[in-house]
């Protein structure tokens, strides 16, 4: 379960985000849309802890990640929430397989064994083992996507934060990437948050919407009842 | 034929020092040139100031004063004596530190502020971030300019004979005065050059390691 409550940023005196109040349940797929400038990304950034909010709470299993205390817990919560950004944000001077190792070895200290397993079993599901001693910038688009989330997928979280997934893809790819998504939440029980200007996508995907407009919400509920 | 031999053990005993120095100047400036940056481009407000101030002298005043200031001044202040080559290992040091600084912090500073994101996001502390990201690609973006500033180590080594160090070109120029014969010269003409093939050789290596994944991209 993931709670903001009156949440506020402001960057450089302009306010981002405006007395934000969201509640996101376990397993479900929230879409959060609205027009560019909305707050979309700062918002999902705030949840991962990427921003820092000015004022507000965030809760995430019954743990309040913006406050002082409990830095062990508290990177434990965040370590099991994955971010896949916009322009996939892969390592360019890393192999496919260094990028998906990188946070096994580091963050987690997996053992070598255990990691090989992970990273192999991954990339072999999203068909792209043949890949992993490319570099990023050897990879089309859809390619560098999948190893975005599955960079985020081997730190097995249980939360997904999506921003703009769709942005860099063409039809098809998006099809896919909309397949994906809800597969991976159906089968590992993943609570995923999708920052989208696509309403199509947003519709076809969520089991809630959250229309956010110059940093407030305005609308949240089912597709039905915020896209019509 | 004696003569000739002593003629070349003396110019080997100065391309001994010259070698012995810049090896000294070289790998100390780059051990301290790596954490100076990296608090110089951290922002750390007094240090990071202080460095930076520190570099500026550095850089905008002659390698030969701070051979002299070395030399002469260090001794007065700390009320004892220091070794020729001691002297001279110490001022190239800070000197060598302060230019490399610069240039491995423009190769951090370049490393874009989404990386950094991303490593955040996938739960890495600040210095596994520098360590396993900035870094190697900040030494990719700057390792021309590295290897420039090692290579202009070498020639700034002939400064040193003001500290009465019998160095290479010190030692070529004896027996060039004392013979009339300008062989020495063209023998440590030809030594510089292959010396800095030689450098500028390990430097290219190490840069097409370094930016492997760059060349990957225009296969």
């Amino acid at each position: 379960m993931i709670k903001l409550k009156k949440v506020n940023k402001t960057f450089q005196d302009k306010l981002i985000l405006n007395n934000v109040d969201l509640e996101i349940a376990k397993g479900t797929i929230v879409s959060i849309i609205g027009p560019s400038g909305a707050g979309k990304t700062t918002l999902l950034r705030c949840i991962k802890q990427l921003e820092r909010i000015d004022q507000g709470l965030i809760v995430i299993n019954d743990f309040d990640v913006t406050g002082q205390g409990g830095q062990l817990e508290r990177a434990q919560i965040l370590m099991k929430i994955g971010y896949v950004f916009q322009e996939f944000n892969l390592f360019p001077n890393k192999t496919i397989w260094e990028n998906l190792e990188l946070p096994l070895r580091l963050v987690s200290k997996t053992a070598k064994a255990e990691r090989e397993f992970i990273i192999t079993k991954q990339l072999e599901e999203f068909g792209i083992l043949a890949k992993k001693n490319d570099y990023p910038s050897q990879l089309s688009g859809g390619q560098k996507q999948r190893v975005a989330i599955a960079r985020a997928l081997v730190m097995k979280p249980e939360v997904m934060l999506f921003d703009e997934p769709t942005s860099a893809l063409d039809q098809d790819l998006k099809k896919q990437v909309l397949d994906l998504i809800r597969q991976l939440s159906e089968t590992k029980n993943l609570t995923t948050i999708i920052v989208t200007h696509e309403l199509q996508f947003a519709r076809e995907i969520s089991d809630a919407i959250v229309y956010l407009d110059k940093g407030t919400i305005i609308d949240q509920g089912s597709a039905k009842e915020v896209i019509g | 034929m004696e003569y000739s031999i002593q003629n070349l053990q003396f110019l080997l005993d100065g391309a001994l020092v010259t070698i012995e120095l810049w090896l000294v100047s070289v790998i100390f400036s780059f051990i301290f040139a790596v954490p100076v940056a990296i608090v110089r481009n951290n922002k750390t407000p007094v240090l990071g100031k202080v460095l930076t101030i520190f570099t500026n002298i550095i850089r905008g005043t002659p390698l030969m004063l701070q051979l002299y200031t070395v030399y002469f001044a260090i001794p007065i202040l700390l009320g004892m004596g220091m070794g020729s080559f001691l002297s001279a290992s110490i001022a190239m040091i800070i000197s060598g530190t302060a230019y490399m600084n610069e240039i491995i912090r423009v190769g951090i500073r370049s490393v874009e502020k989404w990386q950094y994101d991303a490593a955040q996001a996938l739960g890495l502390n600040y210095w596994q971030t520098m360590l396993y990201i900035v870094l190697p690609q900040a030494f990719s973006r700057s390792v021309a300019g590295i290897g420039n500033e090692i290579v202009s180590r070498l020639y700034s080594i002939p400064l040193i004979a003001v500290l009465g160090m019998d160095e290479l070109l010190k030692n070529a120029k004896v027996i060039v005065v004392r013979t009339f014969d300008f062989t020495p010269f063209l023998i440590i003409a030809i030594f510089y050059y292959l010396f800095n093939t030689l450098i500028l050789k390990i430097v290219n290596s190490y840069e097409k390691r370094l930016t492997k994944f760059k060349l990957a991209e225009n296969q």
